[in-house]
């Protein structure tokens, strides 16, 4: 078996495949040879050596087959050579027919192995035939033809053949041109095929890469072609729409304003883009479709399939509406800030109803200078007091007034908890949150306002109810004791007394009757009052004067008006009373100077500038003990004085209903004494006149 | 009953109300003196010698005390705490004669060691009849205090 091997080897091994053209041509030559072989064989004509050269071509014709060429192409034209040598020799020399073998081998060998084979076989044909010619001229050939040839023949011969090889080589050369031409030229179309192809499946990969589906519209809406990386993205198939006008596929307002697009972007030739939702079973999907000019009459229309931006658009919007409505909601809002090593507050972030609370936005705050910056000055003790209990690791629950962009204070609540780094034993942050507490404290204060008022007015009210069971009474004791002794004398017939105290009697009425009004005039201050009205303060002392004329006339009493004085807003006519029982109180302690004088003028000293209306006297003056007593209801400093003792109750009281206060200076007896009250700026007192 | 003249502190701001006491008691031939006093301050310069009354002459020791509570500049109520305060004064009988029917003047005036409270009563037959018995009382029987 194993002497079969390598001719086994040789013909079921994987061919060596050359050169296709080449093997085509070996196998052709080799298969014409072998037919002329075969009916040399059949005919008898030198059957012997024919059936040799027949097995050596069948050998090469195999190996042919399986691709090996380089036996045939060496071995064959060269047996054959030698064959019809033999044969020349050996029969009837140059006009034995195997002379023809010679062109047939020269053709053979140019057409298995070109010009090169040609020109070989060729030189060797003519050298075979010269040889011929040399041995029968030398009679060291002899055949029954030998002497019918002279050198001229030979020559001919050798000729013919060197003819045929010239020929065969300028008709191989110019084969071979063309081959070569026709080869570049196919390698030049093979590999401009290729560069397309490259070409063709980047592109394709390219359209494949974007996510979009790339549709070709007609004018009239009708899909002519589409593009779509995976088919699984198209919402039908292509069957479903190719062809058809989008009004057939898509929802009406989509095709409407598709073609309507369409119209504008073939128009103007700039691009359009709109979006649109369509309901994909159970579910909306949002695209985004963009439209180009695509040819005289069609366009080109990406769609990118974009709900999951639109979701996340939605889920977005809805957690900022979320956040914005419980920043709405709360009024609260929390912060986180750092405390650096030296001591600074770093305000880090702040979330919740920050900008409500103080008007700044969190760039604005923390440019202005932050937490710090924003404190009332007032508070900055408390604040300070908060500081160093953080600052101690304990969280501080503290309520301070902050400056709002506005301007104005207001009231928050502070819950701050220490951030503390164990390591280091240290403060590094505070977080909390700040409340808006500025209406609770307003409610407070206005609560504690109105309990001080009530209390107020229920000792009034105590104090009115006992002096007016005193006052009232007294009057009455006077009637009812000297309408006896008035009897008594009558009786008599004692007439001394009488007119005085008939008069003591009357006196007595009219003072009843006058503490009873003033009493009324005291109990209206404050529920029956004039709209507030701006006026100028010195028109108010102006009246004043103009009722206590006669009196001031009646004493001489030199009066001095302080100008300028400012414009008040208050109850008009209140006013005007105010200063009418002051300066006729004043007038009252003037009394018995020679050169009674009374001053009225506004001073701002209060801290927070507001004008200090005053009247001045140089009367004998209050000793300080009673500066507070003279504003009592019937406390009266002179026994002799005329007046109820009401009048100074009645101004402290249309002082106080105004927003402002009252008091006296006065160093003492001798000294003269100056009244002195304040009224409330306007804001602040306009609701408790209402 | 003795023969020895009575001094009668009167301080009373309301000069008819003084009048009416000065009157009644002189009509039952009681006082033999009263001293009208207007003001609580003016009471307290007679009873400690100040001011206008530095002279002992010109304020004798009273015998008795007619207080009348509301008072200008000093309180009524006041006089009676300085005088019951006073080593000296505090032997003074001092009755309260006022118009205030208030349980607080009262509960004051007596927590201040008045020796009496009267109120002043409204119509003359009960004034003059608690004028007489007042007088009776503090000048007949009551045995006063001796200086």
């Amino acid at each position: 078996m194993t002497n079969w091997q390598w001719l086994k080897q040789i013909l079921l091994a994987e061919p060596a495949l050359e050169d296709r053209g080449a093997r085509q041509m070996v196998i052709g030559v080799l298969s014409v040879a072998l037919a002329v072989d075969v009916f040399m064989i059949i005919v008898e004509v030198n059957w012997l050596v024919m059936i040799g050269f027949g097995a050596l071509l069948l050998v090469a014709l195999l190996l042919a087959w399986r691709g090996h060429l380089t036996p045939g192409r060496l071995l064959v034209p060269l047996a054959g050579l030698v064959m019809f040598a033999y044969l020349m020799f050996q029969n009837y020399g140059l006009r034995d027919t195997a002379v023809l073998g010679l062109p047939m081998v020269l053709l053979s060998a140019s057409l298995m192995i070109g010009r090169r084979g040609a020109a070989l076989y060729g030189l060797l044909g003519i050298a075979v035939v010269l040889l011929l010619g040399a041995a029968e001229s030398r009679g060291l050939v002899r055949n029954p033809m030998s002497g019918l040839n002279t050198p001229a023949d030979y020559l001919t011969t050798s000729v013919s053949i060197g003819l045929i090889t010239a020929l065969q080589w300028l008709v191989i050369g110019r084969l071979n041109d063309n081959i070569n031409s026709a080869r570049r030229s196919e390698a030049a179309q093979r590999q401009a095929n290729e560069a397309l192809r490259v070409s063709e499946a980047r592109q394709r990969a390219l359209l494949n890469a974007i996510p979009e589906l790339v549709f070709r519209i007609r004018r009239d809406g009708v899909f002519l072609d589409y593009h779509v990386s995976q088919v699984e993205r198209l919402a039908a198939p292509p069957e479903a729409f190719l062809g058809k006008p989008v009004q057939a596929v898509m929802p009406p307002s989509v095709a409407e304003q598709t073609v309507q697009l369409i119209g504008e972007v073939l128009a103007t030739g700039q691009p359009a883009q709109f979006e649109y939702a369509l309901s994909l079973g159970s579910e909306v999907h949002y695209f985004d479709a963009r439209m180009v000019i695509g040819g005289a009459d069609e366009v080109l229309t990406t769609v990118r399939d974009i709900t999951e931006r639109k979701r996340a658009e939605e889920r977005l919007h809805a957690s900022e509406e979320r956040y914005r409505l419980i920043s709405n909601v709360i009024s609260d809002y929390t912060f986180s800030t750092a405390v650096l090593p030296d001591g600074q507050l770093h305000l880090e972030w702040v979330a919740g109803a920050f900008e409500s609370i103080t008007g700044y936005t969190f760039v604005e705050y923390v440019a202005r200078g932050g937490w710090l910056a924003a404190l009332h000055p007032a508070d900055a003790a408390q604040d300070a007091a908060d500081m160093a209990q953080l600052q101690t690791n304990r969280p501080v629950i503290s309520e301070v007034r902050t400056t709002t962009k506005s301007g104005r204070l207001r009231w928050v609540r502070v819950y701050a908890h220490p951030v503390w780094d164990q390591a280091a034993n240290c403060l590094v942050g505070i977080y909390g949150a700040v409340q808006d507490i500025d209406e609770r404290k307003r409610v407070e204060a206005e609560r504690e306002n109105l309990i001080r008022e009530l209390e107020s007015r229920n000792a009034e009210l105590e104090r009115f109810t006992y002096t007016v069971s005193h006052d009232l009474k007294g009057p009455l004791i006077t009637i009812r004791g000297f309408l006896g002794f008035l009897t008594k004398d009558a009786l008599a017939g004692n007439t001394e007394r009488l007119a005085a105290d008939i008069k003591r009697i009357g006196d007595a009425a009219d003072k009843m009757q006058r503490l009873l009004n003033e009493l009324l005039e005291l109990s209206r201050v404050g529920r029956l009052m004039n709209p507030p009205v701006e006026v100028a303060f010195e028109a108010v002392v102006r009246d004043a004067l103009e009722l206590l004329q006669g009196q001031l006339a009646a004493r001489a009493v030199q009066v001095d008006i302080v100008t300028p004085l400012p414009v008040v807003y208050g109850d008009r006519v209140r006013l005007v009373e105010v200063m009418q029982n002051l300066i006729d109180n004043a007038v009252k302690f003037a009394r018995n100077q020679p050169k009674p004088r009374i001053e009225i003028g506004a001073r701002a000293a209060e801290p927070d500038g507001q004008p200090v209306f005053f009247v001045r006297d140089n009367g004998l003056g209050i000793d300080p003990q009673y500066h507070e007593r003279v504003f009592g209801l019937f406390n009266k400093l002179d026994a002799q004085s005329e007046g109820t003792g009401v009048g100074l109750a009645l101004v402290k009281r249309i002082v106080e209903v105004h927003g402002g206060r009252i008091w006296v200076e006065s160093a003492g007896e001798g000294c003269g004494s100056t009244f002195c009250f304040t009224l409330a700026e306007r804001a602040a007192h306009t609701d408790r006149v209402e | 009953m003795n023969g020895e003249p009575v001094l009668v502190l009167l301080i009373e701001d309301n000069v008819d109300h003084a009048e009416l006491v000065m009157r009644t008691l002189a009509d039952h031939r009681i006082a033999n003196r009263i001293q009208h006093i207007l003001d609580g301050q003016t009471a307290l310069d007679y009873l400690f010698r100040r001011g206008d009354y530095t002279d002992p002459q010109s304020s004798p020791r009273p015998h008795l005390v007619l207080l009348d509570l509301r008072l200008p500049r000093v309180d009524g109520l006041d006089v009676l705490k300085a005088i019951k305060e006073s080593e000296e004064l505090r032997q003074v009988p001092v009755v309260v004669l006022t118009t205030s029917e208030a349980e607080r003047d009262v509960a004051r005036a007596y927590h201040y060691h008045a020796n009496s409270y009267l109120m002043k009563p409204v119509g003359y037959e009960d004034f003059a009849r608690l004028m007489d018995d007042l007088g009776f009382y503090w000048m007949s029987w009551n045995t006063h205090p001796r200086w």
